[in-house]
């Protein structure tokens, strides 16, 4: 899989899914929150999508943690879908798994943002 | 007498530490790695915050810096997960409480200390869930100073987490110092090379002038050494008369051949303000402008950002004219906002009018303007606040002379304001 990151857009009903790849650190790590700034402004639920995320690096989990914190400060939603291991062993050694809201897939995130 | 761990918890749990020491030290790698490269102060501060949140597990963050004008208001740099404004407000409500107890001693301040301190303050390190502030240090001085809200996932801050975060501020305390002195030597070039231009410039408005005198003068001398031939090639003189009339002819043609001589070299050097519209992409005209001031303006302790849609059409503009008015609004937006203003240069299709035209707005989230001055805003010698004891220098020329220049280049300025939310400066360019 490549390192090289990047993130993908698409809007489902009142949700828009981020899938995001590559390498989440210090350089992508304040585009990943401005994106996810700018669709919180919009007033719509995220699902992020870390499948194809192959290295998380301290940065990463830095704005996974400030997007979450500014979902739950406003009426919207965020919930994190199918981690990949890099993502997955970070947040498990962290204790983060009742902050982030997790599910197996990106389907399920939806599922429960939309109904 | 409690019973011991049975041997495959204890390796457990000791794997689990190593993992984590792990994991602080490389938090630590990356952000020793990352802030030799980033030079911008923000970038700076996006990198230390993000880095410490992911290695310490906390959703909150703010760093502030202490202002070089005013200790008792600091400048928000950045925050994450807590609301920029509430962020604002929460560093200007602790700053004097805080900076007294770090002077004798830099360390760090926990939120349970503030609950000695004025009830109101206490309440609000409470309500924003801050844990701890720490001190940013440079060669012993307070540069500024964080704030962190509480560990989500692992418990309280234990030693270890306490000394990583003393390493990442050590670290941090030194990028900025660097930040600072190396966009303070960005902005000092720029000033040289703008000085430079302004000698060019006048340079140049000097052999105007002199051309002008210069013609001013030719004519009546001509009459002179017209008249004085006449009157030598009437006979007779008496010999005195006759040489003072040679003399002074001599003279009178000499003169003439010193302001040739100098209408030669005016014209020479004379260029009048001419503009010279061309096709060109205004997108990467002002991303280098951006670049190049980006450092003076994170100086004074404001953030410029930039954005430029994608597949912008080409426009007429003469590139000089318009990074000289761009300039200009951004120079206003520096002059006339307090530090910690944001102020994004933004580069779109001007959709009112079916993208036939370019829209570049200057907008800074800044006090605004009061609406009863909006009507002569372009006037020039026109300042929002005229008054005696303003406290913004300058002649009230920035926004007639961008408004006179996004004329020649058959463009528009406008502007929009809302007190209290900020303001925006539009340029409207055609495309070509």
């Amino acid at each position: 899989m490549s390192d090289a990151f990047g993130i993908t857009e698409e809007v489902r009903g009142r949700t828009v899914l981020l899938r995001v790849r590559g390498k989440l650190d210090a350089r992508s790590a304040p585009h990943l929150q401005e994106v996810g700034s700018r669709i919180r402004s919009r007033k719509l639920n995220l699902v992020l999508d870390l499948s194809g995320v192959t290295f998380m690096a301290s940065s990463g989990l830095g704005s996974l943690l400030s997007l979450a914190e500014e979902f739950r400060q406003s009426e919207c939603r965020v919930r994190l879908a199918s981690p990949s291991p890099a993502v997955e062993s970070v947040i498990h050694l962290l204790n983060l798994h009742q902050f982030l809201t997790i599910d197996a897939s990106e389907q399920e995130s939806i599922h429960a943002l939309e109904t | 007498m409690p019973s011991r761990p049975d041997p495959a918890t204890q390796t457990n749990h000791a794997l689990r530490l190593v993992a984590r020491r792990e994991h602080e030290l490389l938090a630590l790698s990356e952000l020793s790695q990352e802030l030799t490269i980033s030079l911008d102060l923000y970038g700076v501060a996006d990198l230390f915050l993000f880095n410490l949140m992911g290695q310490l597990g906390t959703s909150r963050s703010a760093l502030w810096l202490i202002s070089e004008h005013d200790r008792r208001v600091p400048v928000l740099l950045r925050s994450h997960g807590i609301e920029r404004r509430t962020a604002a407000a929460l560093g200007a409500a602790c700053a004097s409480w805080l900076l007294e107890r770090l002077d004798g001693e830099p360390r760090i301040v926990f939120a349970s200390e503030a609950d000695e301190a004025a009830r109101a303050i206490s309440l609000l390190i409470r309500r924003e869930s801050i844990a701890l502030f720490a001190p940013v240090l440079s060669r012993g001085e307070i540069l500024g100073f964080l704030a962190v809200g509480p560990r989500v996932g692992s418990g309280a801050y234990g030693p270890v987490e306490l000394q990583a975060l003393q390493t990442s501020l050590g670290m941090v305390g030194v990028a900025l110092h660097n930040t600072k002195l190396y966009n303070r030597l960005l902005e000092n070039n720029r000033q040289l090379r703008l000085a430079n231009e302004n000698l060019m410039e006048l340079d140049r408005l000097k052999s105007e002038f002199l051309s002008n005198v210069n013609h001013e003068l030719r004519t009546p001398l001509t009459v002179v050494i017209a008249s004085l031939q006449i009157l030598l090639d009437k006979a007779p003189h008496d010999p005195e008369t006759g040489e003072f009339l040679t003399a002074a002819l001599s003279e009178a043609l000499s003169l003439k051949g010193s302001l040739e001589n100098l209408l030669d070299f005016s014209d020479l050097t004379r260029n009048r303000v001419q503009f010279q519209l061309e096709t060109g992409d205004v997108a990467s005209t002002l991303r280098t402008y951006f670049e190049e001031r980006l450092p003076g303006v994170t100086h004074g302790l404001r953030e410029l950002a930039f954005h430029a849609a994608p597949d912008l059409p080409l426009a007429r503009f003469d590139r000089q004219r318009l990074l000289q008015l761009v300039d200009a609004l951004v120079d206003n937006a520096v002059k006339f906002t307090p530090e910690g203003t944001r102020i994004e240069i933004r580069v779109s299709p001007d959709e009112a009018h079916d993208d036939s035209r370019i829209r570049i707005d200057v907008t800074d989230d800044g006090p605004g303007i009061p609406p009863e001055h909006m009507k002569d805003l372009f006037d020039s010698f026109s300042q929002v606040d005229g008054s005696a004891t303003r406290r913004v220098g300058g002649m009230g020329l920035g926004l007639a002379f961008a408004n006179r220049l996004a004329e020649r280049m058959n463009g528009v300025l406008a502007a929009r304001s809302e007190p209290g939310t900020g303001s925006t400066f539009s340029l409207f360019l055609p495309v070509a």
